[in-house]
């Protein structure tokens, strides 16, 4: 992320944090959750913005297969996190992450979740709740192949078919083709705090993991925030190399051309 | 971008293979639009025998084609497979993301408060704000802009304004004062089933004398899905491929 784009960011917190503060003094205009029965899902749509203060950590020992643990260990970022390429963070690095907002569209027959985290581009997941089952096997990708269900008042959303050259988080901690993520997503009412999304994240990868990752993500409900289209790193770290490359070709012509008169 | 153009002419030989199979319907009903409105909600795919096209000579203002003559000379030789924003994975602007004709198709997801469009090329959302106050004049401009809705009968009229301007070498300059107005209707198609309409109307006194109108008709695909798409994908994976033994799992 360059100065500008800081800047920004930290502008956009104040906001976020000043509306966050707002809809915890008054009582705002959002729904109570109900109890949802299967003809009635909770309303769960609109922005929310992750809680970075109340992200569960991981625990010291992350209970990883030795493959896994030695992938960790060598890890460098400059080489191996896709996001110094500007490709996407992917799921579920992109809901484990506490910095940008997320937007959730709902109909009956399905959620859609959105993230613009400023890499590539919009990060989308779709998540019908059709009823039908999960391809086997998945055709990988960033954001995998989703399927969800209402149990009761909880969006349960179950992910497979997950690129293993995503990272789950930027320390290093991977995943391999076997990840599977569930996820357990409930609304409620938080005294002080209001309105707040919990998702419960469960990470199954028994190549990768001894036993399942388990970690939860609160986020506020933000009505007034908006998510930033931004092709930032793109901008930055991929248009400039191409200029500058075409600069120094430019010069160099010149160069040739005025050593030839 | 060659996995995703393949994915997609597959999705497209597919579509086609539904279409000569059964008549295509429009997309699935809604049930949270409001009443008597007629929904777009479904994937869609650009009907390039129906739509519209740019004209030929474009009305740029003189001042306009003064600065788009001088960028040309300044900026020769260009060579388009670089010197080209979209070549180099940055994602389209309004009016252009509306007006191209591709084989990606988008899809429009409907709810009470917000109308969006998803695209699959360079993975763009549009958010249209049904009945929402006028945008304000501080809003940082994007590539897809702000865009505000409302229904004339049964048609959808989407305003869109603080769309980022692309500069005076670009194939579709803008300004800040740029203006799209679109105006959305289902019409019938024949045996592909309701088409979706969209008559653009494109206002930019600073770049064109006069407004430019595109009817862009799109057809429904169903049976297609919107996939992800990362136009950077290639550099990725010659970065991941050309490396050893990093990922050992794959």
């Amino acid at each position: 992320m360059d100065s500008r784009q800081g800047v920004l960011m930290s502008r956009g917190w104040l906001v976020v944090a000043l509306l966050t503060a707002l809809n915890g003094c008054a009582k705002t205009s959002a729904p109570t959750p109900t109890e949802a029965t299967a003809a009635e899902a909770p309303d769960i749509a609109g922005t929310w913005l992750p809680d970075a203060s109340r992200a569960e950590p991981w625990p010291a020992q992350l209970p990883l297969t030795p493959v896994a643990r030695g992938l960790m260990e060598r890890f460098n970022p400059a080489e191996q996190d896709p996001t110094t390429f500007c490709m996407p963070l992917g799921t579920p690095r992109n809901m484990l992450q506490t910095e940008y907002p997320l937007e959730i569209v709902q109909t009956p027959q399905r959620i859609v979740m959105v993230l613009q985290p400023g890499l590539a581009n919009a990060e989308v997941r779709r998540i019908p709740l059709d009823g039908s089952a999960l391809p086997e096997p998945p055709d990988p990708s960033w954001f995998g192949t989703s399927r969800g269900r209402w149990e009761g008042a909880t969006l349960v959303v179950e992910t497979v078919g997950l690129r293993p050259d995503a990272l789950v988080s930027g320390n290093g901690l991977g995943h391999s083709e076997e990840l599977r993520v569930i996820e357990r997503l409930s609304v409620v009412n938080d005294p002080g705090r209001g309105r707040t999304l919990i998702d419960d994240i469960e990470l199954r990868d028994p190549k990768a993991y001894q036993q399942p990752l388990k970690t939860r993500r609160y986020f506020a409900w933000a009505p007034q925030a908006q998510l930033r289209e931004s092709a930032g790193c793109i901008e930055s770290e991929w248009i400039d190399k191409t200029w500058r490359q075409r600069l120094e070709e430019h010069a160099a012509a010149a160069r040739k051309a005025g050593k030839a008169q | 971008m060659s996995t995703h153009s393949r994915r997609a002419q597959l999705c497209l030989l597919i579509a086609v293979a539904f279409n000569q199979g059964q008549a295509v319907h429009a997309a699935a009903p809604a049930t949270e639009s409001a009443p008597a409105k007629p929904d777009f909600s479904g994937v869609w795919l650009p009907n390039s025998k129906e739509s519209g096209r740019w004209p030929e000579a474009r009305p740029f203002t003189p001042a306009m084609a003064k600065l788009r003559e001088q960028w040309t000379k300044d900026t020769a030789p260009i060579d388009f497979t670089r010197d080209d924003d979209h070549t180099s994975c940055l994602p389209y602007t309004l009016p252009y993301l509306a007006t191209t004709i591709t084989q990606y198709p988008f899809e429009i997801v409907s709810t009470p408060r917000r109308i969006y469009f998803f695209t699959e090329v360079y993975g763009q959302v549009r958010r249209i704000d049904m009945d929402a106050a006028p945008v304000s004049p501080e809003k940082l401009p994007s590539r897809v802009g702000s865009s505000r809705g409302h229904w004339e009968g049964s048609q959808l009229v989407v305003e869109t304004t603080h769309i980022l301007p692309e500069n005076e070498g670009s194939r579709f300059p803008g300004s800040p004062a740029l203006q799209v107005v679109e105006r959305l209707s289902l019409v019938e198609g024949g045996e592909l089933g309701k088409q979706l309409v969209d008559e653009i109307t494109i206002r930019d006194p600073l770049v064109y004398e006069q407004p430019i109108t595109i009817r862009m008709v799109y057809k429904p695909a169903r049976g297609v899905a919107v996939d992800e798409y990362v136009c950077n994908q290639d550099i990725w994976d010659q970065h991941v491929e050309g490396s050893t033994s990093r990922i050992p799992w794959r």
